[in-house]
């Protein structure tokens, strides 16, 4: 046994109903560690190339970390896996929550599906006892209310993971659920869907066994001390506060990206939240700074877990919504159908923006006009994607790519995605760390590939490129391991936003190898690495595929603190040359034979 | 008498409390060998469970080899191990939920307080929890 593994991998087929139990061995772990690790190599390995990602044979994954179930800041987060619906690239996605630590205490590392069941299913894990029961009393059910009723039958010890309606009926831009919180992006939910699982249910009385306890207890202690002295904001607010800053910053998207300032941002900020809406504070599973909060929506009578700030953003200045109680409620009916915020806010605010410029026309929306600053519109453009309800929910489902190619001409200019997938709420033209990160993710406009960290740099400071392409190398790998460990990557704001020294103490106290940082970066590189081939594999790009929105590369930021910065090709040519050269990937983008042999991916050579 | 008291307008559900006494009792990480139970719900407060150390404690009552007593000094209900039978019966008396059993151990799985000194307490992140009356 591996400290701090459980040392299991369940394989389930839901077309034969077969589980089998995979041990590996201790090199297995030191070279994948978990979670984003465990993901790519299970998908890379088990998806020929080409799969269709909602064919029975696709392979759904979610996974813990050797940290999962400790005392490690956010240590009950799970990352799930899939190819995407949305992109047709990795759809990695992590949730908040607690449920890779009940995984842990089941007795589990991570959890490999493929197959298809006949009907609905869930599958209920209690221990040792895998069973995939029945589900159809539950399909079609929102996802707070399939969690009551699982709980009810199973008792409430148990912790769940559940698709909405939206994944039932395989809209892409779908998510899981488990508790309130979300594997927001890139489309797990409709794979879900796919293979006719409504649910995931887990419980599990093990131990989690550690190598140094007590040097466990010291890393903690040192992190909390740390959080509450520098991170009070976070405790206090949330994410809620950044638009205010981001706001000053001049990076904050507004009306589909046609400015990066938003006249009401204080409307929808976090004093706003705090003082009119909150009702408390939340944690996830073992986490001392509870950043998560649940809102009061006063007018709309409804409460949401959330917004956080990419939602403030995607349902907030992205439509140009002023009245913070329809970015609540859109942020809560997101959930309970089970679709991403970040892609349904943008892909919302796209479909206004056509409108205004008469690329839409009620022709193509079933009859409806939607316009930028109207909640009820809003909120109506999430049902549609939620209830995949008509030919045009059904095509926004799909987000602002296919809106765009569906359109033809000039819609293009007005689709904001990488790779297919709408970017968070962290501007690649005020801060170009995020364009090059952005270009390079293999999930395409994650914000948690590359990190933002330009905010608090002057604008002349910002509009260069050098070092960018170092700063998304660092931040990519850093936020690789964070979610192979599986921690919270909100821990940046105390070890940093690299890899650093403190990662391999945890690992080591938890784990008891002798990692030291070299290796630990190695472990990254490697699992990035290998989502660089999967993305290769599937897309049949490289180079190619890194790039960015038009408007990024076209359209200079026309007002604010961030005023006339974009991203030109040029720019874009010169970062992504210096980050393939860090990466050790020749110019086109492609991992040489060199480097796959310092990752030990010659397999994959 | 004293026991650990809590607050759920303060705790966020982080669990930590669960983490910290199951490792300081049992060395591991195993929330279900914690002698303090925080149950999260979306969209509810949380809520707790724990031994209240009862004054007329029915564990006490209900224990045949009189394994639990009365500790004056330090005001709570006490476990001697040496005559614990691992019957369950107190697990099944409490009306608070507040004895827990695990399969690990031949003996119930009850606060004693820290001998004065709670470790849930001490690490609250929200100071959410108190020794209290």
């Amino acid at each position: 046994m591996v400290y701090g593994y459980a040392g299991k991998i369940l394989h389930i087929d839901l077309t034969t109903g077969k589980t089998e139990v995979e041990t590996p061995n201790e090199q297995f772990y030191r070279k994948w560690l978990g979670g984003n690790g465990f993901v790519i190599k299970y998908l890379y390995d088990g998806l020929k190339k080409g799969t269709n990602p909602l064919a029975p044979e696709a392979v759904s994954i979610f996974a813990s970390g050797p940290l999962s179930g400790t005392l490690a800041h956010g240590a009950g987060r799970t990352h799930f896996g899939a190819k995407s619906p949305q992109t047709g690239l990795l759809a990695d996605s992590s949730a908040g929550g607690g449920l890779a630590a009940m995984l842990k205490y089941a007795g589990y590392d991570a959890v490999v599906i493929k197959g298809k069941a006949a009907s609905p299913v869930m599958i209920v894990i209690n221990n040792d006892k895998v069973e995939i029961r029945e589900a159809e009393r539950f399909w079609g059910l929102k996802t707070i209310e399939t969690q009551h009723r699982l709980k009810k039958e199973l008792t409430s010890e148990y912790k769940i993971a559940c698709i909405g309606p939206a994944g039932e009926k395989l809209v892409p831009m779908t998510s899981v659920i488990t508790d309130t919180r979300v594997a927001g992006r890139s489309g797990n939910g409709a794979v879900w869907g796919s293979k006719n699982l409504k649910a995931v249910a887990i419980y599990g009385d093990k131990d989690v066994k550690v190598a140094d306890m007590a040097r466990v207890k010291a890393l903690y202690g040192e992190f909390a001390q740390k959080a509450k002295e520098n991170l009070a904001g976070l405790s206090k607010y949330g994410t809620t506060a950044l638009p205010a800053s981001i706001n000053a910053f001049g990076g904050m998207g507004t009306r589909n990206m046609q400015f990066e300032t938003f006249e009401h941002v204080d409307k929808i900020g976090g004093e706003t939240l705090n003082t009119q809406h909150l009702i408390r504070h939340r944690s996830c599973f073992s986490c001392c700074i509870h950043c998560a909060k649940d809102f009061k929506a006063n007018k709309l009578n409804t409460v949401s877990e959330g917004p956080e700030y990419e939602t403030q953003y995607s349902f907030g200045s992205m439509p140009a919504i002023a009245d913070v109680d329809y970015v609540i409620a859109a942020d809560r009916l997101s959930d309970e159908y089970g679709i991403d915020t970040i892609s349904a806010g943008v892909t919302a605010s796209m479909v206004m923006e056509l409108m205004e410029r008469g690329l839409l026309t009620e022709k193509d929306t079933d009859g409806k006009i939607y316009k930028f600053e109207n909640g009820e519109d809003l909120l109506e453009l999430v049902r549609i994607i939620g209830e995949k309800r008509g030919k045009f929910g059904e095509l926004i489902g799909k987000g602002t790519r296919a809106l765009a190619e569906k359109l033809g001409g000039d819609a293009y200019k007005y689709a904001f995605h990488v790779k297919g997938l709408e970017p968070a709420g962290h501007s690649p033209r005020a801060q170009k760390t995020m364009s090059v990160g952005y270009a390079t993710s293999p999930r395409g406009g994650s914000h948690h590939d590359a990190r933002p960290i330009e905010y608090g740099l002057p604008p002349e400071k910002r509009n260069t490129t050098e070092g960018r392409a170092l700063n998304a190398y660092n931040t990519q790998n850093w936020t690789c391991l964070g979610d192979s460990l599986v921690v919270c990557h909100f821990a940046e704001k105390i070890y940093g936003t690299s890899v650093t020294q403190v990662h391999s103490d945890w690992i080591n106290a938890v784990t008891g190898w002798d990692t030291n940082l070299d290796e630990v970066k190695t472990m990254a590189e490697r699992i990035y690495t290998l989502e660089r081939l999967f993305t290769i594999r599937e897309s049949g790009k490289a180079r190619d595929g890194d790039t960015l929105p038009w408007r990024v590369m076209n359209e200079p930021i026309p007002s604010g603190a961030s005023k006339g910065m974009y991203t030109p090709q040029k720019e874009l040519d010169i970062m992504l040359d210096e980050y393939y050269d860090l990466r050790g990937w020749d110019r086109k983008g492609v991992p040489t034979k060199a480097t796959l042999k310092r990752l030990g991916l010659e397999e994959y050579s | 008498m004293k026991h650990i008291v809590f607050d759920e307008k303060k705790c966020a559900g982080c669990n930590l409390c669960e983490l910290f006494c199951s490792s300081k009792w049992y060395d591991a990480f195993n929330p279900r060998k914690s002698r303090i139970r925080i149950k999260t719900e979306d969209y509810v407060e949380p809520k707790y469970s724990v031994c209240l150390q009862c004054d007329d404690a029915p564990c006490v009552e209900a224990c045949p080899t009189d394994a639990l007593v009365i500790d004056q000094d330090l005001e709570r209900v006490v476990l001697i191990e040496d005559l614990c039978i691992g019957c369950r019966l107190c697990v099944r008396a409490c009306p608070y939920d507040g004895i827990y059993w695990h399969k690990d151990y031949k003996l119930p799985i009850k606060c004693n307080l820290c001998e004065g000194d709670p470790e849930c307490v001490k690490i609250c992140p929200k100071k959410a929890l108190e020794v209290g009356d």
